[in-house]
C-alpha cells in the first residue's frame, strides 16, 4: 500500500490510525492506486523511487522521467516546510497530489505526502491527513521520549537494585570474617574488576591492615605485582594510605579508590583493572562510593556485635567462674568446664554446626551445671547410692539451672542445650526423658563432651582414664546414651589426634592456676 | 545439563541474556523475575540451572541469595555465542 522512504514506523503508525484508513476510505474511489510517501529529512535531496516504481509507470519508464518527478515533488516538499503548511499540487503526468509537513518542536522534522491520485480529491481529505498526521507525529514523539527515558534510566535502575540487594547481602551477617571477603567479592562483581581489596585502618599503630581480597583473574591479565596494601601501609602512603589520608576517591590509570567514611576514616576499598581494560568511569565511582557508605554501616554494625558479644562472653565466664567457686567439691570431683568448653566445641565444628549454634553451645557449655549449686551437700557429698527422692532433687538441678539464666536474653538460645544435656538418645536421661533427635544438637554434644570431661580428669576415688579408654567407652554407649552421629564426629577427633592438645592446655591451664 | 540443551529453553536463555546485558548487576530471585517479566516460579529454577551450569555465581547469605554473571571470560562468550545463536 505505501511507499516506504523513510520512517517506515510512521508509516505503519498511520496504516493503523482509524483517522487515517477513514481516509483511506474516503480517497479509495477517486485516487484508485494512490502511492504514499514517509521522509524523515526535513530538507531531503532526494526521494527514493524503489516503492513508488512498482505503481508509477512514468518514473518507471526512465530515469530522466524520475529526475522530473523528483524535481516537482522536492519543491512541493520546500514550499510546504516553508510554510508549514500542507500543499497540495500536479505532478508531472498531471496527477493531484499533496505534501504535510510533520512538526516537532515548531521545526518540520519530515512529510508525509500522497501522489498518483487517478481523479482530483476533496480538499476534506488533506484536512483529516493532516490530522491524522499530527496525531501519529504526537504518539510517535511520545514513545521515543518514552524510548529514550526507558535507555537512559534503566540501567541506573539495574544498578539501583543491584546496590540494594548488595545493601541486603553485607548486612545479613554480623560476622565480621565473613563481611569484608563478601564485600569484597560483591565489589569485584559489581565494578568487573580483577581485584578488590579492602583495608582497614588500625587505629593504635596508625597502619593501613588488608583485610580482604577478591579478584577474578579470568575477567583479564591477572594483577601481577604485589600490591602494596598486602603489607601494613603507612597511612599517607601508596594509594590506598593517600586516599584514607585526605579522605578522598582516588580514580586514575585502571585503580578506582574509595574512603570508608564514618565520623572518621575506617579504611579503603579499592578495585582495580576493570574487564576489557577499560578505564573506571564516575558512574563507576558513584556505585563504589555507595558500597562503601552501606560497607561502613555493616562494617560498624559487625563491629558493635563483635564488642556485644565480647562483653557477653567476659560476663558468662565470669559468671561461670562465680558458679565454679560455689560449687562443692564432691567425691565426683568438680567439673573442669575449661576443658569441657574446648571439647564440646571441637566436636561442633567436626559436625560442621552454624556460627550461632557453635556460639550457644560455647555459652551453655560454660554454664551448663549452674544449677548444681542448688543441690543440698549433704546430697552432693553422700558417698552411698542416692534415694529416690535425692536422686529427684539431683535431676531437677538442670531446670534450676536455666530458672537462673533466664533473666540473661543473650542465654535463650543456650537455653535448650542447658535443660538437656543430661538427656540419653534412648530416652532414659533426665529432666524430660526426650530421645533421639527430639534432644537439641547441642545437648547431645554436651553429652559426650561431658561423659569424656568427667572419664578423662582425675577423680578422688580413681584414675583418669586414657583418651582411647574413654573413647572406647563412649563408643560402647552409642546409640544408647549418645547420639551415634555424634559419637562419629567424636572419634574422628580421637583418631585424627585433634583431642589430646585439648587435653594438654586444659592440664597446662589448671598447673598455673 | 549441558549449555546448548539449557539455552534451548526460554526461561535460562532470557535470565542469561539479562545477566550478559548488565554484568555488573546483582540480582534477587524477585529482582531478576521483575526485569525478564516472567513469573518467579519460573525463573528460580532456572536460576539455580544456570548456577549449576557455572553461568551466573550465586551470593548466598542466611535465607537470602543474590545472582551475578560468572566472572569466567570464557564461559561469558560462550554464553553470548549461544545468545546471539538463539537471536533473542
Amino acid at each position: 500500500m505505501l511507499s516506504t522512504n523513510g520512517v517506515p514506523t510512521l508509516l505503519e503508525c498511520l496504516g493503523r490510525h482509524p483517522g487515517f484508513r477513514r481516509l483511506q476510505g474516503v480517497l479509495r474511489p477517486v485516487a484508485r492506486r494512490p502511492i504514499w510517501w514517509a521522509i524523515n529529512l526535513p530538507k531531503p535531496p532526494r526521494l527514493e523511487y524503489h516503492e513508488a516504481c512498482k505503481t508509477c509507470r512514468f518514473v518507471r519508464a526512465s530515469r530522466a522521467q524520475r529526475l522530473t518527478c523528483q524535481r516537482t515533488f522536492l519543491n512541493a516538499l520546500a514550499r510546504a516546510g516553508a510554510t508549514r503548511q500542507p500543499h497540495t499540487f500536479i505532478c508531472p503526468i498531471q496527477r493531484p497530489a499533496f505534501v504535510i509537513p510533520i512538526s516537532q518542536e515548531n521545526q518540520v522534522t519530515g512529510y508525509v505526502a500522497m501522489c498518483h491520485s487517478e481523479r482530483p480529491f476533496p480538499a476534506t481529505a488533506v484536512e483529516m491527513a493532516t490530522l491524522a498526521v499530527g496525531s501519529v507525529a504526537r504518539e510517535l514523539e511520545k514513545e521515543r521520549e518514552l524510548t529514550n527515558l526507558y535507555e537512559s534510566i534503566q540501567p541506573r535502575c539495574i544498578a539501583l537494585s543491584t546496590v540494594h540487594t548488595i545493601h541486603r547481602l553485607i548486612n545479613s551477617t554480623l560476622n565480621f570474617d565473613e563481611l569484608l571477603p563478601r564485600l569484597a567479592r560483591l565489589c569485584a562483581q559489581v565494578l568487573r574488576a580483577r581485584r578488590c581489596s579492602i583495608a582497614l585502618v588500625d587505629p593504635d599503630r596508625r597502619l593501613l591492615i588488608l583485610k580482604a581480597v577478591a579478584g577474578s583473574p579470568s575477567l583479564g591479565r591477572a594483577v601481577q605485582a604485589p600490591h602494596p596494601v598486602e603489607r601494613p601501609l603507612k597511612i599517607g602512603r601508596g594509594v590506598p594510605g593517600r586516599v584514607v589520608a585526605a579522605c578522598q576517591a582516588y580514580l586514575r590509570d585502571g585503580v578506582l579508590a574509595v574512603p570508608l567514611v564514618d565520623q572518621e576514616c575506617l579504611g579503603v576499598i579499592m578495585v582495580e583493572g576493570k574487564q576489557h581494560e577499560a578505564p573506571f568511569t564516575a558512574f563507576d565511582q558513584e556505585i563504589l562510593t555507595t558500597l562503601a557508605e552501606q560497607a561502613v554501616v555493616a562494617i560498624t554494625n559487625a563491629r558493635l556485635y563483635a564488642q556485644q558479644e565480647k562483653v557477653a562472653l567476659g560476663t558468662i565466664k565470669s559468671l561461670a567462674g562465680i558458679l565454679d567457686t560455689l560449687d562443692t567439691e564432691t567425691p565426683r570431683g568438680k567439673p573442669h568446664t575449661r576443658f569441657l568448653v574446648l571439647a564440646a566445641l571441637a566436636i561442633a565444628d567436626e559436625l560442621g554446626i552454624g556460627a550461632e549454634d557453635r556460639r550457644s553451645l560455647h555459652y551453655a557449655a560454660l554454664l551448663h551445671d549452674a544449677g548444681r549449686v542448688t543441690i543440698p551437700d549433704e546430697i552432693l557429698l553422700k558417698p552411698t547410692k542416692l534415694t529416690g527422692r535425692e536422686q529427684r532433687i539431683v535431676e531437677r538441678h538442670p531446670a534450676r539451672g536455666v530458672e537462673f539464666m533466664r533473666p540473661l536474653e543473650i542465654l535463650e538460645p543456650a537455653i535448650p542445650i542447658i535443660l538437656h544435656h543430661h538427656e540419653r538418645f534412648d530416652g532414659r536421661g533426665y529432666p524430660k526423658g526426650l530421645k533421639g533427635p527430639v534432644i537439641p544438637l547441642g545437648a547431645r554434644i554436651m553429652a559426650v563432651a561431658n561423659a569424656f570431661e568427667a572419664m578423662i580428669c582425675e577423680r578422688p576415688y580413681r584414675e583418669a582414664l586414657t583418651i582411647e579408654q574413654a573413647a572406647r567407652e563412649i563408643q560402647q554407649n552409642a546409640g544408647t546414651q549418645f547420639d551415634p552421629r555424634v559419637v562419629e564426629a567424636f572419634q574422628r577427633l580421637v583418631r585424627h589426634g585433634k583431642l589430646q592438645p585439648l587435653v594438654t592446655r586444659d592440664l597446662a591451664a589448671r598447673g598455673s592456676a | 545439563m549441558d549449555l546448548p540443551e539449557l539455552f534451548a529453553s526460554a526461561v535460562p536463555a532470557k535470565i542469561a541474556g539479562f545477566f550478559h546485558g548488565h554484568p555488573a548487576s546483582i540480582e534477587t530471585a524477585h529482582g531478576v523475575a521483575t526485569w525478564v517479566g516472567l513469573p518467579l516460579g519460573d525463573v528460580e529454577p532456572a536460576l539455580e540451572a544456570l548456577v549449576t551450569a557455572k553461568v551466573l555465581m550465586a551470593h548466598r547469605s542466611g535465607a537470602m541469595t543474590g545472582y551475578s554473571l560468572t566472572s569466567d571470560g570464557a564461559v561469558v562468550r560462550r554464553v553470548k555465542r549461544l545468545l546471539d545463536r538463539r537471536g533473542d
